[in-house]
C-alpha cells in the first residue's frame, strides 16, 4: 500500500471487530509513531485499549474522569457491543464524546486530544473530550489594540474561540458549525454566522467555495483567504481578519460570516468593506465627536502615507513652481549637495526603512533593540550629516511610515504602492501621480467578494449606511435601524 | 450583470460634460454664459424624446452610429486632454509614449467593466466638489463685479451652438440608459441641471476675476484657478491638475467602454472589441489633430440625430403602431 494514498484510504476504511486486528492496522497506519500510546485494558472481562497521543490529554483529567469510572464497571455478561453501549449511553464521561467508525475517524480524534476506546466485538470506538495539551492562555491581541474595550483576543484552539464567541453572543439564533478540512491536516475550521442576519444565498456559496479547496494543509488563515476572495488580481483583500471576539461578533450581529481556523488566532470574516479599515471598537467607546476626529485623523493619514513621498517627489522634480519661496529655497539648499536624484534618495530611504522594518521584525528580541538604535538613529543620522540623503527627504519619509502605522490592516498595500507612487511622481510629475491614483482608485472600486463591493457605502451609495463612515452618529440613534450588509449587495 | 444606479449615472454624465468645461478654450463672457444656458434649453429639448423611448438595444445601423460617435468622441476627449496637458505644461516629454500611457490606464478600467468605471466616478465627484470649493474660496476675494459688464458682447445663439457641439454626453446618456434597471429620467436630467449650474458658476467667477485677461488665456478654467489662489503661503493648482487628468481618464474609459460594447454587439465573434475600440480611438485622435477638427460642427449634428432624430423616429413609429387602423 502506498503511503501516499494513505490519507484517502483510511477514511473510508471501516473499524474491524476484533481488537487485535485493529490495534494491529492502527500500528501499521501509524506508521511507528512514538507519540501514539496504545494501552490494552480489561473493562468488566471484555479486551479493551485505550489509544490517546502523548502530550495531548490531561493525565490527572483522563484517570479522573475515565480510567477510575472504567476500572469499577462491573457489567455482568458483557460483550465489546454492549460495553461500548453502556459507557455511552449510560456513563457521562465527557461532554464531548464523538464515535469514531473509521481508522480515519479514530487517527483524527487521538490526534485532536481525545482518548479512545477500543473494545473486542465491536466495529466502533468511543472517544472521549479529555484534553489537556498546552496552549497559549487568553492574551491581549499583539495586532490590535485598543483602550477601553476587552483585551482578550483569540488563540490558537478553535474550541477556545468559540466560546469566547458564544460568551458575547448568547442568543440562539448565533450558529456555530465544526467541518474538517485539509487532506494531511485534518484541521477544524468554524463557520459561525446569525442564522436571522445572515443571507442564504451568501452562506451557501462560501460553503460551495470551502468545499473546492483541496488544500493538503491549513495552517494559518492565509492558507483560506484566497479561495472566499474572487481570481482576479486585486490590490486590497476584500475579507477581513481579527484577533478580537468582540470586533466579530459586531461583525456577524451586521449579517457577515465569520470562519475560526484551529491553530491560528485570526479569523476571516466576510464581506469586508474598505472602511472598515479605518474603524476600531474604540470609536464606540467615545463620545461621537472625538470618534469622528480621530476617525477623519485616520482618512488623511492613509493619504498622507500613501501619497507623500510621491507628491513630494513630483513635485520638487517638476512642479517647484507650486511650492512657496521658502520650501522651494529650504529644497534647493538641502538637495544642492545630494549625490542621487531625488526620485533615487526617496526609493533608497524606504527602501533602507523596509529592511530595518522586517529585521526589526524577525530578529529575537534581545538584538532587535540593538538594531533599531543602530540601524534609525546612527545610520539615519550619518546618512544625513555625510550628504547622502537630505533632511527633508528623510522627514518626508519619516511621515509617511509613521501615518502609516495609522491603519495597519492596509499597511501591504500601501507599502508597495508607495514605491508606484514615487516612480510615477519621479517620472511623470503629478500626471504621473494621477494616473496611478486612477489605476488604485480603478482596482479598488472592482473588488468585491460574493457580490458586495468593497467601497461600498460610498460606491455604490448608500445614504442610510453612511451613518458610520464619514461621522459616527451617537448609539442611541445607531441602535435603530438594524443594519446588515445585505443593504449593500449589487 | 452589468447594471448601473441611478446616482453612478448621474456620476458618469457629469463628469463627462465637465470636462468639457475643463478644457474650454472659449473666455468666460455673458455671451458664453448665454450661450451655455440656450444650449441647456436645448439639451432639455432635445433630452425629451430621448428618455420616453428607452429602447433596449439599438439597430444595427443605429450601433455603428453610436459606435463611430463614440470612437470619434473618445478621439476629441484625448486631443482636448492632451492640448491642455501641453498648455499647462505636463511634464511628458516624450508625447506617443504619454499617449499611450493614458491609453492603457483607460483600457485598464475598461476591462474592469462597467461598475468599476461607475464607482470610480461615484468616488471623483467629492473630489470636484472640493476643486470647485477651493475655487471659489480663493476667487471670492478676487471678484470684481464691475468686470461682469465690462465681459458682456456677442450673440449667445452662436455660442449656444458652440456649447451644444460639445455635449459628447447626451449620447453617452442615451447608450448608458441601457445599463440600468430603472428610468434615468431623474439621473439625466440632473446631470444636466448640475452641470449646468456648474458651469455658470465658475463662468460667472470667471468673468468676475478675470475679466479682459481671460480673452487672452488659452485656457481659461486654469488661468482662473491661477489667479485665484485661496492661500498665501501655498498655491491650489496642483488640485486642478489631479482633477483634470482623473476625470479625463475616465471620461475617456467611459468612450473606450461605450465604443468597445458597440462593437462587440455589432461583432459577437471578435474576441477584442475593447483593443479596437483604444486602436480606433487613437486613430481618431490623429485623424482629427492632422485635419484640425477639434471643434466641428459636425459634432453638434451628430448628437441631434442620435440624440434627437433616432428617438423621436422610434417614439412616431411607437405611437404609429399602437393607434388603430381604420379600415
Amino acid at each position: 500500500m502506498s503511503r501516499k494514498d494513505l490519507q484517502r484510504i483510511i477514511e473510508t476504511e471501516a473499524l474491524r471487530p476484533s481488537l487485535d486486528a485493529n490495534l494491529a492496522r492502527i500500528k501499521e497506519i501509524g506508521g511507528g509513531t512514538s507519540d501514539l500510546l496504545i494501552n490494552p485494558v480489561r473493562v468488566s472481562g471484555v479486551p479493551c485499549a485505550l489509544l490517546c497521543c502523548e502530550g495531548m490529554l490531561s493525565t490527572a483529567t483522563v484517570t479522573e474522569l475515565v480510567l477510575h469510572p472504567l476500572m469499577q464497571l462491573k457489567l455482568p455478561d458483557a460483550n465489546g457491543p454492549a460495553l461500548l453501549n453502556h459507557i455511552n449511553d449510560e456513563m457521562l464521561l465527557s461532554v464531548d464524546r464523538p464515535i469514531p467508525l473509521t481508522f480515519g475517524d479514530v487517527f483524527r480524534t487521538v490526534n485532536s486530544g481525545f482518548a479512545v476506546l477500543l473494545a473486542e466485538g465491536a466495529n466502533r470506538a468511543l472517544a472521549f473530550g479529555v484534553q489537556g495539551y498546552d496552549k497559549r492562555g487568553i492574551d491581549e491581541p499583539s495586532s490590535e489594540a485598543n483602550i477601553m474595550g476587552a483585551h482578550e483576543g483569540f488563540t490558537e484552539v478553535v474550541r477556545t474561540n468559540m466560546s469566547l464567541i458564544r460568551r458575547r453572543m448568547k442568543s440562539p439564533v448565533l450558529v456555530q458549525q465544526l467541518f474538517v478540512m485539509g487532506e494531511k491536516s485534518r484541521t477544524d475550521l468554524c463557520l459561525c454566522y446569525m442564522s436571522d442576519r445572515v443571507s442564504p444565498k451568501l452562506l451557501e456559496r462560501i460553503r460551495q467555495d470551502l468545499e473546492q479547496m483541496k488544500l493538503e494543509t491549513i495552517l494559518s488563515s492565509g492558507y483560506v483567504r484566497p479561495f472566499l476572495e474572487r481570481r482576479d488580481r486585486r490590490i486590497f483583500h476584500s475579507t477581513g481578519t481579527t484577533e478580537r471576539p468582540d470586533v466579530l461578533c459586531s461583525k456577524l450581529l451586521e449579517g457577515r460570516v465569520a470562519l475560526l481556523i484551529d491553530g491560528t488566532p485570526f479569523a476571516i470574516f466576510l464581506p469586508r468593506l474598505f472602511t472598515e479599515n479605518f474603524q476600531t471598537l474604540d470609536d464606540y467607546n467615545c463620545k461621537p465627536y472625538y470618534a469622528v476626529f480621530v476617525r477623519w485623523i485616520k482618512y488623511l493619514a492613509f493619504c498622507i502615507a500613501l501619497l507623500l513621498p510621491g507628491v513630494y517627489t513630483a513635485v520638487a522634480l517638476h512642479h517647484p513652481e507650486l511650492l512657496n519661496s521658502t520650501l522651494l529655497q529650504l529644497l534647493t539648499e538641502s538637495e544642492a549637495n545630494a549625490p542621487f536624484s531625488l526620485m533615487t534618495e526617496s526609493i533608497g530611504v524606504l527602501l533602507m526603512y523596509e529592511v530595518i522594518r522586517e529585521a526589526g521584525i524577525r530578529l529575537p528580541k534581545a538584538v532587535g533593540g540593538a538594531v533599531s538604535i543602530v540601524a534609525g538613529l546612527i545610520i539615519g543620522d550619518a546618512a544625513v550629516s555625510s550628504g547622502f540623503i537630505s533632511t527633508p527627504l528623510l522627514t518626508v519619509t519619516a511621515l509617511a511610515v509613521t501615518t502609516g502605522f495609522v491603519i495597519p490592516e492596509l499597511s501591504h498595500g500601501i507599502t508597495v504602492l508607495r514605491f508606484l507612487f514615487i516612480l510615477c511622481g519621479g517620472l511623470w510629475g503629478l500626471f504621473g501621480i494621477s494616473l496611478m491614483g486612477m489605476v488604485v482608485l480603478l482596482n479598488l472600486c472592482a473588488t468585491e467578494t460574493y457580490g458586495y463591493p468593497v467601497t461600498a457605502p460610498l460606491a455604490p451609495f448608500s445614504p442610510r449606511s453612511m451613518r458610520d463612515i464619514l461621522t459616527r452618529i451617537g448609539l442611541r440613534r445607531m441602535q435603530t435601524g438594524n443594519f446588515t450588509v445585505e443593504e449593500l449587495h449589487e | 450583470m452589468n447594471k448601473i444606479r441611478s446616482g453612478q449615472l448621474f456620476a458618469i454624465l457629469f463628469l463627462i460634460r465637465s470636462f468639457s468645461l475643463l478644457c474650454t478654450d472659449i473666455p468666460f463672457s455673458a455671451r458664453q454664459l448665454g450661450g451655455a444656458l440656450l444650449s441647456a434649453m436645448l439639451q432639455g429639448l432635445v433630452l425629451i424624446p430621448l428618455l420616453r423611448t428607452r429602447v433596449p438595444t439599438p439597430s444595427a445601423p443605429a450601433a455603428g452610429l453610436f459606435g463611430l460617435f463614440f470612437l470619434a468622441w473618445g478621439g476629441h476627449c484625448f486631443l482636448q486632454l492632451w492640448g491642455v496637458a501641453a498648455g499647462v505644461t505636463f511634464p511628458v516629454h516624450n508625447k506617443l509614449f504619454g499617449a499611450l500611457l493614458l491609453t492603457a490606464v483607460c483600457l485598464y478600467g475598461v476591462m474592469l467593466g462597467i461598475r468599476a468605471l461607475a464607482r470610480s466616478a461615484t468616488l471623483l465627484l467629492p473630489l470636484f466638489g472640493v476643486a470647485l470649493a477651493v475655487l471659489i474660496l480663493g476667487a471670492w476675494r478676487k471678484a470684481e463685479p464691475e468686470n461682469l459688464y465690462a465681459a458682456a458682447a456677442g450673440s449667445p445663439f452662436a455660442a449656444a451652438w458652440q456649447d451644444f457641439c460639445e455635449c459628447g454626453w447626451l449620447p453617452c446618456a442615451a447608450y448608458l440608459c441601457r445599463f440600468t434597471p430603472f428610468h434615468p429620467r431623474r439621473a439625466v436630467y440632473g446631470a444636466l441641471l448640475a452641470q449646468l449650474g456648474s458651469a455658470v458658476l465658475v463662468s460667472l467667477l470667471g468673468m468676475a476675476v478675470l475679466g479682459r485677461v481671460g480673452s487672452l488665456a488659452e485656457y481659461p478654467f486654469f488661468t482662473l484657478g491661477a489667479f485665484s489662489q485661496p492661500f498665501a503661503t501655498q498655491r491650489a493648482d496642483a488640485v486642478y491638475v489631479v482633477l483634470f487628468t482623473l476625470i479625463g481618464t475616465i471620461t475617456i474609459a467611459m468612450q473606450l467602454y461605450l465604443a468597445g460594447s458597440c462593437i462587440a454587439g455589432l461583432f459577437p465573434r471578435f474576441p477584442y472589441p475593447f483593443y479596437a475600440a483604444a486602436a480606433g480611438t487613437l486613430l481618431a485622435a490623429w485623424g482629427m489633430h492632422s485635419a484640425g477638427l477639434l471643434h466641428s460642427w459636425l459634432y453638434g449634428v451628430w448628437i441631434l440625430l442620435l440624440c434627437g432624430v433616432l428617438p423621436l423616429v422610434q417614439l412616431l413609429k411607437k405611437g404609429a403602431q399602437r393607434a388603430p387602423s381604420c379600415s
